[in-house]
């Protein structure tokens, strides 16, 4: 039968159709807007101080404004911002093309709307985003574009292996995590040696948590191999939603021991409720 | 009706027995795996489901394909419907198929009837015999096919036709086959002569069974009326036990129905003799008869030739021929001929000349010699010569010469001063008077009369006598034409007959004859051609070519056979018609044959049941695959997303027609100035703006207030709406399309008047007449000072635009309808420029015109003007308001300038 692969297909082009910037814009925006200020002045955006000009400060900073209204001659001075990095991944193969029903987004989309609003809160912050192994931190508009593509179109990258993170950088990894937790700690493991700020954000399809299949099934994996036939489907939803929850546990685990968080966001659920959570927890 | 159904191959129903079997097969068998791909399964791998049952395919399905399986096993067993009763396996089908005049009647019963016998044969393998009882037109005498196999007999017996001649059983019988075998023979009901030793043939086969029609669908036949009156009696021939009534009718020669006559022939001995009762001037068109339901060559009746236009000689002096007074003979016979003939007036040489089949002589006595010579040998070659008498003819010396019987030289006058008799009435007609059948009337009286010299030998001549027996009408042959004599004459001054009935019948009739007289005789040894012949179903057609002319001299005896078809044959203005039922004897049903199984047509025949059945199984297939798709989900995704789609399609493909509606809707409601577009921008843009400003004049000075300017497009939109279009002409704008012109024509015809400008202030182009070439324009001319454009709001006496004192053409004579108001005005002043270089503000409520000087006010009043003419037309023109004007014209004389 041909229909689920054209139906991948389908959908894999359909996903690209729905501006994802736009859902990322209006998911950053539902976010307090938080700042990091580092309280004193700096290169920053917004204004810090005036102080009295003293020879060395270049002119061009002089503001003739605040200078007129007295006699002496002051400069404007602007907060100083650090440029504090945020890496993002996001697991990139057949597997994230997976949806079970049209009414919610395959797990590449949801992957990448949630990346992006992330990105798009932190390039706001005045931080430098990325997407990891792939690009120079920045936040630039250009910068945002070439992430936005890199998000739904990038080499297949199952695990985030070999990839350079700056020390104490912030790590995003978006991915389903269904391999074994073998394999995910030895392509994250290193990545938790380099920094502490670090998030796995497990997203999964809803039915990959509750199996909600009846009868006869021959399931194969999104590459039509490893094929199993279960004979009664709606048998074995409970026991296979046992393993499902011992497996993200075993994920959870993972990231507590690396001092990382962990959040789960199912496909069915609002894009808001993660990206706040992440953001609020980060901010904390 | 009870179907029966039979089992050809029953061998294959106790499979059916296996049915059980193959649903604990199928229940057993689990349906295929939906296959899903999953991110997940590694996960699912080793869990093994408690229950290892297998899911069942749903019960319906289970039945659906059971049903199929028993459908295709029940059409192995090939079932038949009404099978046939199967004869014993008795050797070959001889079947014998009557395909005379006859059979057309029940021609589809006898051929399915073919068709299920040789079907029948077929599946026994016996070789089938093939008799037809008719003669086969051309070459072959009879279809005879021998020893052919079913499909043979099948197209040959599809190709098979009735013919519209009697069957011959008597050459038949020499080519019935000589085997053995069974006999079958298609009967078309009909009792024909040598039918008793054709049975005794066919019953030395080893069966014999013979179908035939119901009593009520045999054929029946339309015979020459002896006695009666042709155009309106005819006989019924046929088979007397019908319990539904006959419906006859009379047609004229278009086909239509003049008349139409029940006939119940239960207690009827046929032949029935039929009369139709009918208003002379239908009499007259009566060209077939015709039975309704029936469609045999025998069931149409033709009269002889009707039609054929002849042309009649009156000969008449030289001053009747230029005033036709009451009291000359002409004027009666014109009026009465009239209807039925081309009517020839003038001298009797011309009259010769152009050789009419009838000349009639109204109370002419002396001719020339050349003359009467040249008469006599027209009359010898066949023609009919009708004479009245009259004072002129009783004078005359020589009035013995071309009149059927001597005539005494005197008047006859009964109501004469030295005459003591009244005047007589027609005596009844005797009916061998070749005008026996008309109707004299009881009020006619014959007062004068020219009488024959002798008494005697007149009995064979005279046509119609008087009470006394005097003659009235005489008549005779000469060589091949006939000399006919009224003895009184033609206008009323002898008698009254000219104001009579009587007088038109007996013209026609006597018009008749004269075809006759003249073609008939002339062609004793002649040859009809054939004109149109009859099909086996009774329909006229083109004769072939293996139909041949016909001797006129036997054309009564003819009887018709494949040469001869019923039919049309004549030459030259004379048809005369061949019809069956004159020549097809005493019609009668047949009676059973003895020893031969009778039976009716009509039955249910054969059906097989395999084709449908197999169709049946098949369609379930399809729906089976189509309950595994759609089980499987994948289409209910795909119908939906093409549904979506379609709706969508629908929706976008609806939408532009609705403004386009609505805007024409607006456009009726309120008035609106129009132009026409000429396609290019900046004369359309200039006539647009023209005449906003012309709109805009017209609301601020006049109670005529339009509501904007419309472009409109001849070609495509609605003109009706638009009481004036004003029309820029560019030497650029091609000539207008059909459809375009005919828009802008149906505009004009309809009360539209066009404002054409050509714009160049010269008042001649020829791109105008290119352009307006294809308009259908009455003839222009220049404005006439006293036009009602110079005052019908204004009193205007220029009518400026960009240009001056071009000339203006408008309709020399406007087309009643249209209130004087020409449908065309035409000029070259540019208008619409003079007016588009005025603007219009807007202040608030109030508008106002900016920028007019004087050519430009009059201009825009000409405009104003015109509108107002389009609209009210010529009511200015009335004198109601000449005094106004007079005073106004006098004050403005008067006062400055």
């Amino acid at each position: 039968m041909a229909f689920p692969k054209l139906r991948s297909t389908a959908e894999h082009t359909a996903a690209s159709v729905p501006d994802i910037r736009q859902l990322a814009i209006q998911t950053a925006f539902q976010i307090l807007h938080g700042h990091n200020p580092k309280r004193k002045s700096g290169s920053g955006e917004s204004f810090w101080q005036f102080r009295e000009y003293q020879p060395g400060d270049m002119p061009r900073e002089i503001d003739w404004r605040q200078s007129a209204k007295t006699d002496r001659v002051y400069i404007r001075q602007k907060e100083l911002h650090t440029a504090q990095s945020c890496l993002f991944w996001s697991k990139q193969n057949a597997n994230m093309d997976f949806c079970s029903d049209d009414k919610h987004p395959n797990k590449r989309f949801a992957s990448a709307v949630l990346a992006l609003a992330l990105a798009l809160i932190h390039s706001r912050s005045g931080e430098t985003i990325a997407y990891a192994g792939l690009q120079r931190a920045g936040h630039s508009e250009k910068t945002l574009r070439h992430f936005e593509r890199l998000l739904m179109k990038s080499a297949e990258s199952p695990l985030p292996t070999s990839i350079e993170v700056q020390r104490n950088a912030t790590f995003y990894g978006f991915s389903d995590f269904l391999e074994t937790p073998e394999e995910i700690e030895a392509a994250l493991a290193p990545i938790a040696e380099r920094t502490h700020n670090g998030w796995l954000v497990q997203v999964l399809d809803p039915a990959e948590l509750d199996l909600p299949y009846d009868g006869r099934i021959l399931f194969e994996d999104m590459h039509g191999q490893n094929q199993t036939i279960i004979s009664n489907s709606s048998d074995i939803k409970s026991e296979y939603h046992q393993r499902m929850l011992s497996h993200i546990e075993q994920v959870q685990k993972l990231c507590a021991s690396w001092g990382w968080q962990y959040v789960l966001h199912r496909t069915d659920m609002t894009y808001k409720f993660t990206a706040m959570k992440i953001w609020l927890e980060g901010a904390s | 009706m009870i179907s029966s159904l039979a089992f050809l191959n029953p061998w294959a129903l106790p499979a059916l027995l296996a049915l059980p079997a193959l649903y604990f097969l199928l229940r057993i068998t689990p349906p295929a795996p939906k296959i899903i791909q999953f991110p997940a399964t590694r996960f699912l791998a080793n869990l093994k489901p408690k229950q290892h049952t297998p899911n069942h395919t749903p019960w319906w399905i289970l039945l659906l394909r059971m049903l199929i399986a028993a459908l295709l096993l029940i059409a192995l067993a090939k079932p038949v419907l009404n099978p046939v009763q199967t004869s014993a396996d008795n050797g070959p089908l001889i079947l014998v198929i009557d395909n005379g005049w006859g059979a057309a009647q029940n021609w589809d019963d006898i051929q399915s009837a073919a068709e299920s016998e040789i079907k029948q044969a077929g599946r026994q393998g016996q070789n089938i015999f093939i008799v037809t009882s008719a003669h086969e037109p051309g070459q072959k005498p009879f279809e005879k096919l021998l020893a052919v196999t079913q499909s043979d007999a099948l197209s040959t017996v599809r190709g098979l036709k009735p013919r519209p001649w009697p069957s011959d059983l008597r050459a038949a019988l020499d080519v019935l086959p000589a085997t053995e075998g069974y006999a079958v023979w298609l009967h078309d009901g009909l009792e024909k002569p040598g039918q008793k030793s054709f049975v005794k043939a066919l019953q030395s086969y080893s069966a014999l069974s013979v179908y035939r029609p119901d009593k009520n669908a045999l054929p029946l036949a339309l015979k020459n009326p002896d006695g009666f009156q042709a155009e309106t009696g005819i006989l019924l021939n046929g088979h007397t036990g019908m319990d539904i009534p006959v419906r006859l009718q009379l047609l004229d020669e278009r086909g239509q129905l003049l008349d139409e006559l029940l006939v119940e022939t239960l207690s009827q001995a046929l032949p029935f003799k039929v009369e139709f009762d009918l208003p002379p001037a239908l009499q007259n068109r009566a060209a077939s008869f015709r039975i309704a339901g029936q469609n045999t060559a025998a069931s149409r009746y033709f009269l002889d030739s009707v039609g054929g236009p002849k042309t009649v000689g009156i000969v008449a002096p030289e001053k009747a021929a230029q005033t036709l007074q009451f009291t000359e003979d002409s004027f009666y016979l014109i009026k009465a001929l009239e209807p039925y003939a081309t009517i020839l007036q003038g001298p009797l040489d011309g009259v010769l000349a152009q050789s009419p089949s009838m000349i009639v002589l109204p109370d002419v006595g002396t001719m020339p010699p050349d003359t009467l010579n040249a008469l006599s040998a027209w009359v010898n070659e066949g023609g009919l010569l009708l004479r009245f008498a009259g004072p002129n003819m009783a004078q005359s010396r020589s009035q013995d010469v071309l009149t059927p019987v001597k005539l005494r030289a005197e008047t006859r006058n009964v109501q004469g001063s030295l005459s003591w008799d009244k005047p007589l009435k027609i005596a009844p007609l005797s009916p061998e008077s070749p005008l026996y059948g008309l109707s004299p009337d009881d009020e006619i009286e014959v007062s004068g009369q020219i009488l024959p010299a002798l008494p005697d030998g007149l009995d064979d001549k005279v046509w119609a006598a008087l009470e006394d027996g005097t003659p009235l009408i005489t008549g005779v042959q000469q060589d091949s034409g006939m000399l006919v004599m009224v003895h009184t004459t033609a206008s009323p001054e002898w008698s009254n007959i000219p104001l009579s009935g009587f007088y038109v019948q007996l013209l026609k009739r006597l018009l008749k004859f004269s075809g006759q007289s003249a073609a008939l005789s002339s062609s004793q040894n002649g040859l009809l051609q054939p004109v149109q012949i009859m099909d086996g179903f009774g329909a006229l057609q083109s004769p072939e070519a293996h139909v041949k002319p016909l001797n006129a001299a036997d054309f009564e005896n003819t009887v018709p056979k494949p040469e001869h078809p019923p039919g049309f044959y004549g030459r030259g203005g004379l048809q005369r018609a061949l019809n069956l039922g004159d020549h097809v004897g005493t019609v009668r049903a047949t009676k059973d044959i003895y020893g031969a199984s009778m039976q009716p047509y009509g039955q249910k025949f054969e059906t097989d049941l395999v084709p449908s059945l197999v169709t049946t199984a098949f369609l379930l297939f399809i729906l089976d695959a189509l309950i595994m798709i759609a089980l499987s989900g994948a289409l209910l995704n795909r119908f939906k997303k093409s549904a979506l789609s379609a709706s969508l399609f629908i929706i976008f493909a609806v939408l532009p027609l609705v403004p386009a509606h609505a805007q024409s809707e607006a456009a009726a409601q309120d008035l609106y100035l129009a132009y026409i577009k000429t396609g290019s921008p900046i004369i359309d843009a200039t006539s647009n703006k023209g005449l906003e400003v012309l709109t805009a004049a017209l609301n601020i000075r006049t109670s005529a207030e339009p509501k904007g300017v419309k472009g409109v497009n001849p070609e495509s939109d609605t003109l009706i709406f638009y009481p004036l279009l004003y029309w820029p002409i560019t030497s650029a704008q091609s000539a207008l399309s059909s459809k375009a012109l005919q828009n802008l024509q149906d505009y004009l015809d309809h009360g539209g008047t066009i404002l054409v400008d050509t714009r160049d202030g010269r008042g001649k182009s020829e791109h105008l007449r290119r352009i307006l070439g294809g308009l259908n324009i009455p003839p222009l001319t220049e404005l006439p000072k006293d036009h009602v454009i110079g005052k019908s709001f204004y009193l205007m006496d220029a009518f400026p635009g960009r240009h001056e004192n071009a000339p203006i053409w408008v309709e020399s004579t406007s087309a009643g309808g249209r209130d004087g108001v020409s449908s065309v005005i035409l000029g070259s002043h540019d208008w619409a420029g003079a007016w588009a270089e005025l603007n219009v503000i807007n202040r608030g409520s109030r508008q106002y015109i900016q920028g007019a000087d004087r050519r430009h006010e009059l201009s825009l009043r000409f405009g104003i003007n015109l509108v107002m003419y389009a609209l009210t037309g010529n009511y200015k023109a009335d004198q109601v308001h000449v005094p106004h004007i007079l005073e106004r014209l006098g004050q403005e004389k008067r006062g400055p300038r």
